[in-house]
């Protein structure tokens, strides 16, 4: 398979002076189209930065990330939108669903970006949420609003699926069941993922897992033995 | 495919009613209100403006002791004006419930010239039929087909009518008031007129000019010309009154454009709040929804989708708002608000003219400035990053929030302290919400006892019991001579046809009147006692025009010339030489001490000079004083001129003499007609202003506590109870309204005064803000039972949002 994301040389500092922080440190990976990437670190090491400057919210200092045909690091602020609007998915861990919005219309509010969205119904079957596709936000279950994000993520179809702690803020069988769900939607649309994570045993269903440590690649691993999701315990 | 955003509409406006419904009505009101009275004043004034035209109103009314020679009409008309006659009888009038002293000025049917508007009935026909003024018939309740007696004869009320020259119902042009209580103007056919007792008419006479647009200094030489013409013809005249002086004529005119410009003041102070709001609550929404919106930004919206979507809300609230706050103000305010004027002054039927530039200034510079505002908001914060909106940084933080506080305070203490420091921004907010809320309610409730001050102030500034100003100078310490000399040219001059008087005692009044010295003063034909003549003390007096600090229009000022150690004007200490300045002048001129100022009198384009060395008075002192020596130099006047008396006891004048008589009482009902007219424009104001202060207040509160409305359902999670809740967090936001409310009343009061000084800029007379005690306690209390309303049911809706609900959405 082709790489579809190719990072390289990414550093990336805050602060000035004494205060500056080296967040990540010449960061180089490449990923293939439809690759499971889990991102493991502990707190402070870069990961959700490293995440943030892949889906164009923040640019970086030095280095260079091409995205499918795509150098994101030369993209104009206007291009970058477009980038995020043609290939991008976004996961929260706090799902940040709009809130005066159902369930179909939150997915609505990327399904109207894309001009070739998945199919709404089914969508909703297989993110097992036709049930409350009516529903409000505050009417269903922590794990239903992350199905229902990461059905907004998934509905413009994009190729690269960004997940930052998308299991964060859930209980162990709700994680369990966005992370089948997840895996399906690798299987079945082929998207890569990339998943940022402090749960090291979601490394088992990724093919890729990568350790950040102060701003560091310091593990970048081929899965051989890739697990169901339904297998994983912690 | 539309944006699915769109669904959020109806939504967000439901969730959000109150801050909706608020703007709502706020812009509704705002709008309805002073359209309502724009449009209403604007159509009265456009009507009145056109009366000149539409009725024939004339450009002024001379009258003369006997009626005038053919050809003495003749001669004034050939300077280029048409004389029409309009001879009228002062006859006492009673009907049912009439008050006593009831007088009707009686004219003959009019025509074309000053014509008789009526708004209700004919024109009398027959002799026993009386057409009588509409206000005066409201104040009276008279109807068609009533009864009156005139004069002693039965008459039956066929008509309600305006005269085009009795807008305002002035008996004489020099009161100080006018009466639509017990005086009324009233025609009847000419034999009805014809059988009212002739020996009190008057013989008045209506010019119009051949060219109506004649600038007032034109008209005035014009008018000089015509006096001289009369008096060559050997008419004596008796009254002149050019149409800009006729109080009957412009007083009402002039009340109207004066009280647009109290509501053109509220309307700016309505859009600086209002425009004030819009920022709050756009920042407010910003906030609210920042993840909402970092994560629409993360996803590939764009940020001017999102600008528009976060447009439409406040746009169409604001349109309907503003639709509404017209319909409201041209159907059910333009009528009360029309009603104001048309309860005292008598225009002709009124009907509504749209106005542009009400519409403008009303609604459209509203509408921009919200969209504007909205706008210029929304693009301001979407420059942040969408991760910044996903991190909630899209507000500054500053390190207030780090402040170390001394661990001795107790923890309650600490907390609210860190509550009130962490809320900084937004108590300075509510801080400057409460100002512009209470600065509207404090210039509602301020305008009436400041009325009544001012007025209680004019009182004090009349220095006698009584001051007579006079046409010419007139001595009353004079010989029984003297006096005689001038009663018997006067009963010549006074006589139409001498020929009607004995031979004898022609003679003798021939005689006397010989002796009449013409280069002196005319001597008092009525005697007083010596103790008032020793009381009384001679003062010059006329009127100049100096600009005023704001606009561009003048102020007149009265010029008084008055006796070193005048024992009325005791606190004015002029000598030859050393000029002093009111203080009222001072203000609203801005004069500078020891600096030339120029004065201009209006009919002759006469400039003087006056160089000032101190101020006297308050500041309702409109006057400028010199010693009667420099007075008559100034102007040019003989030594011994003089033009009024000053005294504690009332004289005996000759009233062909006195112009005009001021009294300490007089000046009180100045100050009562001053009410009765701006009074119910303040009142109506406060009608206006205080449901937009609730509203204001409301929006400011919840906007505060509903930023805090998740750590008050966090606190609940902790298990703290609502009273706890209470006092650690709602009492740092009471606290806050309530220094608010007091602490920015210095800096209203300020603000108020350099609103009065610019809404006075358009008034004559100064007025300097006064604040009755009472006003202030109303003002804080209406502040803060206001704000104990919006915080109960706010605090009542967060204790219904389940504590579930409180841990699930954490975003």
């Amino acid at each position: 398979m082709a790489t579809y994301l190719e990072v390289r040389g990414l550093c990336k500092s805050y602060g000035e002076g004494e205060a500056r922080v080296q967040v990540l440190r010449g960061i180089d990976v490449s990923l293939k189209k439809g690759e499971v990437c889990v991102l493991l670190g502990p707190s402070g090491s870069g990961k959700s930065t490293f995440l943030n400057i892949v889906g164009g919210l923040e640019p970086a200092d030095e280095g260079s990330i091409r995205v499918g045909d795509a150098v994101i690091t030369d993209l104009s602020a206007n291009d970058l939108v477009e980038y995020r609007r043609a290939q991008l998915g976004f996961v929260f861990q706090f799902y940040n669903l709009v809130p005066d919005l159902t369930v179909t219309e939150n997915i609505e509010v990327c399904q109207c970006l894309s001009a070739n969205p998945l199919p709404m119904d089914d969508l909703l079957h297989s993110l097992g949420l036709w049930e409350h596709r009516r529903k409000f936000p505050h009417e269903i279950s922590g794990g239903q609003q992350q199905r229902c994000a990461i059905g907004r993520a998934l509905v413009k179809n994009p190729g690269l699926l960004l997940c930052d702690e998308p299991t964060g803020a859930l209980d162990y069988h709700t994680s369990k069941e966005i992370l089948e769900l997840m895996e399906q939607v690798n299987r079945e649309y082929g998207c890569t993922i990339v998943i940022v994570t402090h749960n090291d045993a979601i490394k088992g269903m990724a093919h890729r897992i990568l350790r950040l440590r102060d701003g560091q690649l310091v593990g970048d691993d081929v899965n051989p033995h890739v697990l169901p999701a339904r297998e994983l315990t912690w | 495919m539309a944006s699915p955003l769109r669904k959020r509409l109806p939504r967000e406006l439901r969730n959000n009613l109150g801050k909706y419904l608020g703007m709502f009505l706020l812009l509704a009101l705002a709008v309805a209100f002073t359209s309502g009275f724009l449009v209403a004043a604007s159509s009265i004034q456009l009507i009145g403006e056109g009366m000149r035209a539409d009725y024939n109103t004339e450009d002024g009314h001379f009258a003369t002791t006997f009626k005038a020679d053919d050809d003495s009409i003749e001669a004034v008309e050939a300077l280029g004006c048409t004389v029409v006659e309009q001879f009228y009888i002062d006859a006492p009038m009673t009907f049912d419930g009439a008050t006593d002293g009831t007088q009707a000025r009686v004219f003959p049917n009019r025509g074309e010239r000053n014509q008789a508007i009526y708004c209700n009935g004919r024109a009398p026909e027959s002799d026993g039929e009386i057409a009588l003024d509409r206000v005066f018939c409201q104040n009276n309740g008279l109807e068609i087909g009533d009864a009156v007696q005139l004069a002693g004869r039965e008459m039956r009320l066929v008509g309600i009518m305006t005269l085009a020259d009795y807008t305002c119902l002035f008996q004489n042009n020099s009161s100080f008031i006018f009466n639509s209580l017990s005086f009324t103007t009233a025609q009847v056919t000419q034999d009805a007129y014809d059988a009212v007792d002739q020996g009190s008419v008057i013989y008045s006479y209506a010019f119009f000019l051949n060219d109506r647009s004649m600038p007032l200094t034109e008209r005035t030489d014009f008018e000089e010309d015509m006096m001289e013409t009369l008096a060559d013809n050997g008419e004596v005249i008796t009254d002149l009154v050019d149409y800009e002086s006729n109080q009957a004529i412009t007083y009402a005119m002039d009340d109207t454009e004066g009280d647009q410009m109290m509501w053109q003041i509220l309307l700016a102070m309505l859009i600086v709040i209002m425009a004030f709001v819009f920022v709050v609550l756009t920042d407010a929404t910003i906030e609210a929804e920042s993840a909402v919106i970092g994560t629409l930004l993360a996803s590939g919206w764009r940020k001017r989708e999102l600008v528009t979507h976060y447009m439409t809300l406040p746009v169409l609230v604001g349109v309907s708002g503003a639709v509404a706050g017209n319909v409201i103000g041209y159907t059910l305010l333009v009528l009360p608000m029309q009603g104001l004027y048309y309860n005292s002054y008598g225009f002709p039927p009124y009907h509504t003219t749209f106005n542009l530039g009400v519409l403008v200034s009303t609604t459209i510079v509203p509408l921009v400035l919200l969209v504007a505002i909205t706008f210029i908001g929304l693009l301001r914060r979407m420059r942040a990053t969408p991760l910044q909106f996903l991190r909630r940084e899209i507000t500054h933080r500053s390190k207030r929030s780090g402040l170390q506080l001394p661990e001795r305070l107790r923890f309650t203490t600490r907390f609210r302290l860190r509550v009130f420091v962490r809320n900084l921004s937004h108590f300075a907010t509510l801080f400057f919400g409460i100002m512009f809320g209470s600065l509207l309610l404090l210039f509602g409730l301020a305008m009436m006892p400041l009325m009544t001050h001012f007025a209680e102030e004019s009182a004090k500034g009349v220095p006698a019991e009584h001051l007579y100003a006079l046409k010419a100078p007139v001595e009353i310490d004079v010989t029984e001579d003297e006096r005689a000399a001038y009663a018997a040219a006067e009963e010549l001059v006074l006589t139409e046809n001498l020929t009607d008087i004995d031979p004898s005692h022609l003679l003798s009044l021939y005689l006397q009147a010989s002796r009449v010295d013409e280069d002196e003063n005319a001597a008092n034909t009525l005697e007083n006692s010596p103790e008032a003549i020793a009381q009384a003390e001679k003062f010059g007096m006329a009127t100049l025009q100096t600009p005023r600090r704001f606009g561009d229009l003048s102020e007149e000022i009265t010029v008084y010339g008055i006796q070193p150690g005048s024992r009325y004007w005791t606190d004015v200490p002029v000598r030859d030489g050393h000029a002093c300045l009111g203080l009222g002048v001072q203000q609203k001129c801005a004069i500078v001490l020891g600096e030339p100022r120029e004065f201009a009198d209006k009919y002759t384009g006469d400039v003087y000079e006056i160089v000032f060395d101190e101020t006297v008075g308050n500041t309702t002192t409109m006057n400028i004083y010199l010693t009667l020596d420099d007075f008559n130099r100034l102007f040019g006047n003989d030594d011994d001129y003089f033009s009024g008396y000053a005294s504690d006891m009332p004289l005996a004048l000759n009233s062909r003499y006195v112009a005009t008589e001021i009294t300490p009482d007089q000046m009180l009902g100045v100050a009562a007609q001053l009410q009765d007219s701006m009074g119910t424009i303040a009142q109506s104001l406060l009608y206006a202003v205080v449901p937009l202060f609730l509203i204001l207040i409301y929006l400011l509160t919840k906007t505060v506590i509903d930023r805090s409305a998740r750590s008050i359902s966090y606190m609940k999670v902790f298990g703290y109870h609502d009273r706890e809740i209470s006092r650690l967090y709602i009492r740092s936001i009471t606290v806050t309204v309530l220094a608010s409310l007091v602490l920015c009343l210095p800096i209203i009061v300020g603000a108020l005064d350099l609103i009065v000084q610019v809404m006075m800029s358009k008034y004559a007379g100064n007025l300097e803000i006064w604040i009755a005690p009472q006003t202030y306690v109303i003002e804080v209390l209406v502040g803060a039972v206001t704000y104990a309303v919006v915080a109960a049911l706010h605090m009542r809706r967060i204790r219904s949002v389940p504590l579930a609900l409180a841990m699930k959405v954490q975003e």
